[in-house]
């Protein structure tokens, strides 16, 4: 069984870290991480469905629904993780480019940021119970609960996997050549990062 | 070595200035959302800044466009996905809620 951010066990190619120019086979990662990204775009796809229905039935409720959260931690949140994913990306570059020490920095920046999020929305949770946020507050609230709790679970998967490949990278298991447990999660937090810029504006943006 | 074109990126100015951008949209948008509350062209707005921030991540940190042809439709196709719905949930709301009553 394939270990997503192992290696680049199924990458279209031994060299498909870093693919010849205008290969259009490239696979970043491997074909693992990408089978997960897939299940999670139609995840969340379905759960976005969902919001919209609701939305098509309760506009009013949808309509002075963000005027009832915390949209300073959501902005805050959104910064957390764009800056999460710039610092996941750079450590992708510098490995490609063999530096390997910057490389470690940029992920070691990327986990520190990604820690952040559950933190913010710890501290957003204990805002909305003392504002009368719970579950019980309507359909607009609902549906940010189950959204952005949803996602939340899925970016502690990646902040579990950056420990990993953290620790994978300390012990010198990527090259410039072959460091596909690195490109794989960055992949998958790209991934996460874009989910959460869509779901950012539905709750905190759109009165 | 120049890699811009067609091979994955080996430069970080790229990324930082995708990561300046999406820092820049997300403040703008979080200021949209007071000074346009109500607006007509609110939803509309904030449907192009989502598919705007979404694509300079798929573009510049993602590399979707240098993909396997899966991969990038995958990617392209989920980022206009939520925008479109939101746009049209916005106009046609009414006809929306009548086909799928809960």
């Amino acid at each position: 069984m394939t270990e997503p951010f192992n290696g680049n066990h199924d990458c279209a190619g031994a060299a498909a870290a870093t693919p010849d120019a205008g290969s259009s086979a490239w696979i970043p990662g491997n074909r693992g991480i990408w089978v997960g990204i897939t299940c999670i775009f139609v995840e969340f796809g379905v759960l976005f469905l969902v919001y919209f229905v609701a939305r098509a039935h309760f506009p009013d409720a949808f309509h002075d629904g963000a005027e009832r959260l915390s949209r300073v931690a959501g902005t805050l949140i959104t910064l957390l993780m764009v800056s999460s994913s710039f610092s996941a990306a750079a450590s992708v570059i510098c490995m490609r480019r063999d530096e390997r020490r910057m490389s470690l920095f940029w992920l070691v920046a990327a986990l520190v940021l990604a820690c952040g999020y559950p933190l913010t929305k710890y501290l957003e949770i204990r805002w909305n119970l003392a504002h009368g946020v719970d579950a019980q507050a309507g359909v607009f609230v609902g549906a940010y609960y189950y959204l952005t709790l949803n996602h939340m679970v899925h970016a502690g998967w990646g902040i579990l996997g950056m420990l990993w490949v953290l620790v994978r990278h300390l012990t010198g298991a990527y090259t410039a050549h072959d460091h596909g447990g690195l490109e794989a999660l960055a992949s998958y937090w790209h991934a996460t990062d874009i989910i959460w810029l869509v779901i950012f504006p539905f709750f905190y943006v759109l009165g | 070595m120049d890699r811009t074109t067609d091979a994955p990126n080996t430069r970080l100015r790229p990324l930082v200035l995708a990561w300046v951008a999406l820092v820049t949209l997300t403040l703008l948008s979080a200021l949209l959302g007071d000074a346009l509350r109500g607006a007509a062209g609110l939803t509309a707005i904030v449907a192009a800044l989502i598919w705007l921030k979404a694509w300079l991540v798929a573009r510049a940190f993602l590399e979707a466009q240098h993909c396997h042809v899966f991969i990038r439709r995958l990617v392209f196709v989920f980022i206009a996905y939520a925008p479109v719905l939101l746009v049209l949930t916005d106009r046609y709301g009414g006809t929306f809620a009548a086909w799928v009553r809960l």
